[in-house]
């Protein structure tokens, strides 16, 4: 039994300061802090004390997507790693699996996300995403259709669409670097 | 806008019983004897989600141990009657419910009137002695009004129903899935012919439903061993490992799906034992025109399985989510819903000329019940339960109390302290109420008066077991007189409440017919925090 | 965050203003039989006759939510006698709660239900407070009637990290949940028993669908719900918030859902459902939010009166078949995040540089770290391995003394590949 009433009330009130670092930020420093962060991708903190927002860019070295520099945002909530980071891309690009208004299909942010997962499960599947899209589950279903029925077209118009050249119609971001 | 403001109040319980159930809640006449704090609770978890109306019967004035417990008192009702002061209060929970009052006391109005009762859909009765009860229950239950019986004193809850029988369709089990994979009927095996997996691309292949990838593969294997099924350990390995070799890329989830689900294709899909016993009740057998719906259908499904179904109940009809693009999966649901559909329109059938055979139309039976049942067909309960004179006087459940008495862990030993309370009761006109237990060392002197009431309150509980036949008690039982004549007959407001829980949501189950109600008796325990049912 | 403070004084609404008359005779008299008399399950340390000071006059209680199982929390409570009674919630009153919750009347809709839910029962408030750790230890005990997740991870999160310090400083959380015909109600003492994230993984995952699903190959009617929601809005409604409490945003939402599943041919879009999607509705009913919080409060009593012993420490209930209940021990979780985060007390020369500190804790062969990050307990990078940003920015404090980024008797929050989530090290300079 706890003796609850032998407890002083306000007993000796911090003198020192707790620390206020909630789990989910914990948990990000921990993930943060364990990342193996190949060469090809740079994370940057608008807010270098805020470890919850940050952006990250790929600059794939092979593949259809070789030589771009693709940006990211990473919005990570109170509840991580019970909710998974909100990820978008930030420029407009021809991608099979990444929709005009930067939603990412990647199944680990969101169907398959568990929180044994950490923020190095999201850039490996990121990079993945670069080196070989997966036109069968498409987002953009037209560069998915032109990737399976026409793969040297689909080359070609992510060459044009990095060079902020437009595809269809459809103009897309520089990402040349 | 287009929703109304009820559905908007009711729109979280409406997520649990639709609309059907929340009519069936405002159809009903609920009557509560007693308006103790238990069973203002009880009434408030009823009119907060709607019930038509209520009326409390109670004679009792309110003295300031009513008011210090129940939250519809309060030291300004002291005096006044209590069956009209709850009510008042209770009333202003919710405008939609019609709140009434009888200010008379309930034991002479059942020795008197006791045709009064017979007017409700429900009656609940809180704290009723023995020989009243018994009267109650047996009217109630000749009219086949539920009757809830309910005490709680200290930290012990106790709750039993008594109704001749409760039927079910609604259950709500977690899923129905009914995909009729070892069995495919014509229509879906003319659909599955049209897949030509290697024709396609991998985008179209990693997109062929579950329910077409094991049909196929199924088909296949089928053809090489002569027409059966896989059975053997072996075989399903086998058969696994066909599926797997049709596989693409280890990335098509389709192909995981089918694997998970191939345990469907072994499990032969039949009327389950349960089902088959609701079929084989009599009441099922001889349809007369006093036959409730759910006898009427269940017979005309059972015409069905024996005739049309070659077997088998009407299929469900419900496809549930799977990899596959949106014309695929449309496609297939369609095909299970039409044969659905026409499995409906078959007992529809059936149903028409079992009412034509007992003298009524069709419009008796509505289309809807039908398609419910249809859907639910699997899953459908018949509850039986026993009346309160079988297990007082005519057939106790002795060996069975007998065997849950002997471990001290279980619950049981509440309801022998409960009823010897209620002997006890009978005879002095008050419950046992004294502190007797002490520890050693304890200041306070033991007295004699404490004593004689522990072992007053023992005589009625050996007279009971004995009743019982329950030749040799258990030690802890007398731990169990100590704490019952330290609560005294008291009514704690946490009890009170979570009994006005589980009580107000089993009425709600009776009344709306959904999901599946207790049989028959529950208690909890609320020093253990644990709870039981039994079947008394 | 609305805070009311109350008196429990007036436990019914229609009670007379007047507090000197705020007992009568016989009150208590039900409660006092229970705590006045020992039972054989009592606690030892139970004396009998003294409950109603502990209650009436001693035991401060917070309750942390005034929804369904809130409102019933405090009616509870103020019934068993408890008089200080504080409660704080976040949100505002729906219509939609008003079947459930029975101390808000048609006219409160709007107003924020603490508040409401406390001038009801008492019509006395008191101000607004900021929550600090002490804000907490001004109570013995506090309950949870919330629906959110996240705000529970966060009150649980406090009072572990409050009784990490000090053992005098444990108190007690009482933490309750429904959803339909389900609910628990759980025993926490922080630190001893398992936390609310020790049981994280009993929760039911949120449904997310696939995002190429959505886009291009919906089947269901959430998938076109979800297309309106996660796809549409952002793109036609860029610049507005959606507010999943606002009909017409619904409404909207659900004419876009309507369309697409109608284009489709998917059948089941309709108003109820897209509500229910947008805004994670969990259904629910007066019955068990009625039992889950007596089940609380019954604990509560128990446990301030110790006049039975209490839950150890979990209650499932399960009513949609029957009636179930499953009443366990769940047990601690070594690595949880929370309550398991390890505790390590270290005596360091007072010039140690951060570079030899970490060394330190690489060979020490009670820690053994393998590539140790160093943090201060106000969020300060010490050192960090990874990403190369933070690296670089906190090479420089490898060379510097430790005691000049971490004062004496302060704590550092170290992770590291073999740790599960984080060692807490408070430092002495000798």
């Amino acid at each position: 039994m706890i003796k609850i009433w032998s407890i002083k009330k306000d007993s000796s009130s911090a003198e020192k300061k707790k620390s206020k670092i909630s789990a989910a930020q914990i948990r990000v420093q921990k993930d943060l802090t364990e990342l193996a962060l190949p060469d090809t991708m740079q994370m940057s903190f608008p807010d270098e004390s805020d470890l919850l927002n940050f952006n990250l860019s790929i600059t794939p070295d092979e593949g259809f997507y070789r030589g771009g520099v693709f940006k990211f945002t990473f919005n990570i909530n109170n509840n991580y790693p019970h909710d998974p980071p909100k990820v978008r891309c930030t420029q407009k690009i021809y991608h099979p699996n990444i929709d005009l208004e930067g939603n990412v299909c990647l199944n680990i942010l969101r169907e398959d996300w568990k929180p044994v997962l950490n923020l190095n499960s999201v850039l490996v599947g990121l990079q993945y995403l670069f080196l070989e899209p997966n036109p069968e589950d498409p987002l953009n279903k037209e560069a998915a259709e032109e990737m399976r029925n026409n793969r040297k077209n689909f080359e070609y118009n992510v060459k044009q669409s990095m060079r902020g050249k437009d595809v269809k119609g459809v103009y897309f971001e520089n990402v040349l670097s | 806008m287009n929703i109304d403001k009820k559905t908007q109040k009711y729109d979280r319980q409406l997520r649990l019983w639709q609309v059907s159930g929340q009519e069936a809640l405002e159809n009903s006449r609920v009557c509560l004897i007693n308006g103790t704090a238990t069973g203002c609770e009880i009434l408030k978890d009823l009119v907060l989600p709607g019930i038509g109306s209520f009326t409390v019967v109670d004679g009792k004035e309110v003295d300031g141990a009513d008011a210090g417990i129940s939250f519809f008192l309060d030291g300004d009702r002291i005096g006044t009657n209590r069956a009209l002061a709850v009510t008042e209060l209770l009333q202003e929970l919710n405008e939609d419910v019609r709140g009434d009052y009888l200010a008379e006391d309930p034991i002479s109005l059942i020795e008197n009137r006791i045709d009064y009762f017979l007017q409700f859909t429900i009656v609940i009765a809180v704290g009723v002695p023995e020989k009243p009860l018994l009267k109650l229950s047996e009217a109630l239950w000749d009219s086949k009004i539920p009757l809830f019986i309910v005490r709680t004193t200290g930290f012990v809850g106790y709750f039993r129903v008594t109704l001749p029988e409760h039927t079910v369709v609604e259950t709500h089990p977690e899923s129905i899935v009914d995909l009729r994979l070892d069995i495919p009927f014509p229509a879906l095996e003319q659909y599955v012919k049209t897949f030509d997996f290697d024709s396609m691309d991998n985008m179209d292949h990693g997109h062929i439903p579950y329910v077409v990838i094991l049909l196929k593969y199924l088909d296949q294997w089928k053809k090489d061993h002569d027409g059966k099924l896989p059975s053997t350990s072996a075989e399903k390995k086998q058969f696994k490992q066909l599926i797997e070799s049709g596989r693409r890329n280890t990335d098509e989830e389709n192909f995981n799906e089918a694997l998970a689900n191939a345990w469907r294709v072994f499990t032969p899909t039949k009327v389950t034992s349960q089902v088959q016993e609701i079929f084989n009740d009599s009441a099922c057998e001889s349809i007369t025109a006093n036959s409730s719906n759910f006898w009427i259908i269940t017979r005309a499904i059972r015409d069905f399985v024996t005739n049309e179904g070659q077997g088998l109940l009407p299929l469900a009809g419900t496809v549930p989510d799977m990899k596959a693009d949106t014309s695929t999966y449309v496609t297939l649901q369609t095909i299970y819903r039409q044969k659905a559909k026409t499995d409906i329109a078959t007992v529809r059938s059936h149903v028409d000329k079992i009412l034509s055979s007992i003298g009524r139309t069709s419009d008796f039976i509505h289309d809807d019940e039908i398609v419910s049942f249809c859907k639910h067909a699997a899953f459908i309960q018949v509850i039986r339960y026993r009346s309160l004179k079988e297990e007082y006087i005519s057939d106790p459940k002795k060996s069975d109390i007998d065997r849950w008495l002997q471990d001290p862990q279980d619950n049981i030993v509440h309801y022998i302290l409960i009823r010897a309370i209620d002997k006890f009761y009978e005879t002095h006109n008050r419950y046992p109420d004294a502190a007797t237990f002490f520890f050693e060392g304890d200041t306070e002197e033991v007295n004699e008066e404490a004593k004689s009431e522990f072992e007053l309150l023992k005589t009625y509980v050996n007279i009971l077991l004995s009743d019982l036949q329950i030749t040799n008690p258990p030690d802890h039982l007398d731990d169990y007189i100590h704490e019952i004549c330290r609560a005294g007959g008291s009514e704690l407001p946490n009890m009170a409440s979570l009994l006005g829980g589980l009580v107000s949501q089993e009425v709600i189950k009776i009344v709306t017919r959904q999901y599946i109600p207790i049989n028959n008796t529950s208690i909890f325990d609320g020093i253990k925090s644990t709870s039981s049912t039994y079947i008394l | 965050m609305a805070a009311t403070r109350m008196q429990t004084d007036v436990p019914t609404p229609q009670d007379s203003p007047d507090f000197s008359k705020k007992d009568w005779p016989g009150r208590w008299s039900h409660i006092n039989k229970i705590l006045d008399r020992r039972g054989p399950f009592c606690d030892k340390s139970f004396s009998p006759g003294h409950g109603e000071d502990i209650l009436l006059n001693q035991c401060r209680v917070l309750v942390i939510g005034a929804g369904g199982l809130g409102c019933e929390i405090l009616k509870n409570l103020a019934l068993s006698g408890f008089k200080d009674i504080e409660v704080i919630d976040m949100d505002t009153i729906d219509v939609s709660n008003l079947n459930r919750q029975f101390l808000f009347r048609p006219s409160d809709v709007g107003s924020p239900k603490a508040k409401v839910a406390a001038e009801f029962i008492m019509k006395r408030v008191a101000s607004v407070k900021d929550k600090d750790d002490d804000y907490y230890l001004g109570f013995h005990l506090i309950i949870c009637g919330l629906d959110s997740v996240e705000a529970r991870r966060w009150i649980n999160a406090t009072l572990v990290n409050i009784a990490q310090d000090d053992p005098e400083k444990i108190r007690v959380l009482i933490d309750g949940g429904t959803e339909g015909f389900k609910g628990q109600a759980r025993v926490i003492i922080p630190t001893v028993t398992s936390c609310y994230e020790c049981s994280l993984d009993m929760l039911n995952k949120q449904t997310a669908f696939p995002i190429c699903t959505i886009a291009n190959t919906p089947r269901l009617p959430e998938h076109c719900i979800e297309w309106a929601s996660v796809i549409q809005w952002p793109k036609e409604r860029e610049d507005e918030k959606m507010d999943t409490d606002d009909p017409t945003h619904i409404q909207w939402l659900y004419e876009i859902a309507l369309k697409r599943a109608m284009e489709f041919n998917i059948t089941g879009v309709t108003y109820s459902l897209t509500q229910g999607v947008v805004k994670n509705i969990i259904p629910a009913f007066a019955s068990t939010n009625a039992i889950i919080s007596a089940a609380c409060c019954n604990e509560a009593f128990k446990i301030v009166t110790t006049s039975q012993p209490y839950l150890n420490n979990y209650m499932m209930y399960m009513g949609n078949e029957g009636l179930y209940t499953y009443t366990f021990e769940h047990q601690k979780k070594d690595d949880c995040p929370v309550c398991g985060n390890q505790n390590a007390f270290l005596e360091v020369d007072k010039d140690i540089t951060v570079q030899d500190f970490i060394e330190l804790l690489k060979e020490k062969p009670d820690i053994q770290l393998k590539k140790p990050s160093l943090t201060t307990d106000t969020n300060e990078k010490i050192y960090w391995q990874s990403p190369p940003l933070f690296e670089q920015r906190t090479r420089p404090n490898l060379e510097k003394r430790l005691s000049e980024l971490v004062k004496d008797g302060y704590n550092i929050i170290v992770t590291d590949t073999t740790l599960p989530i984080s060692l807490n090290i408070t430092v002495s300079y000798i």
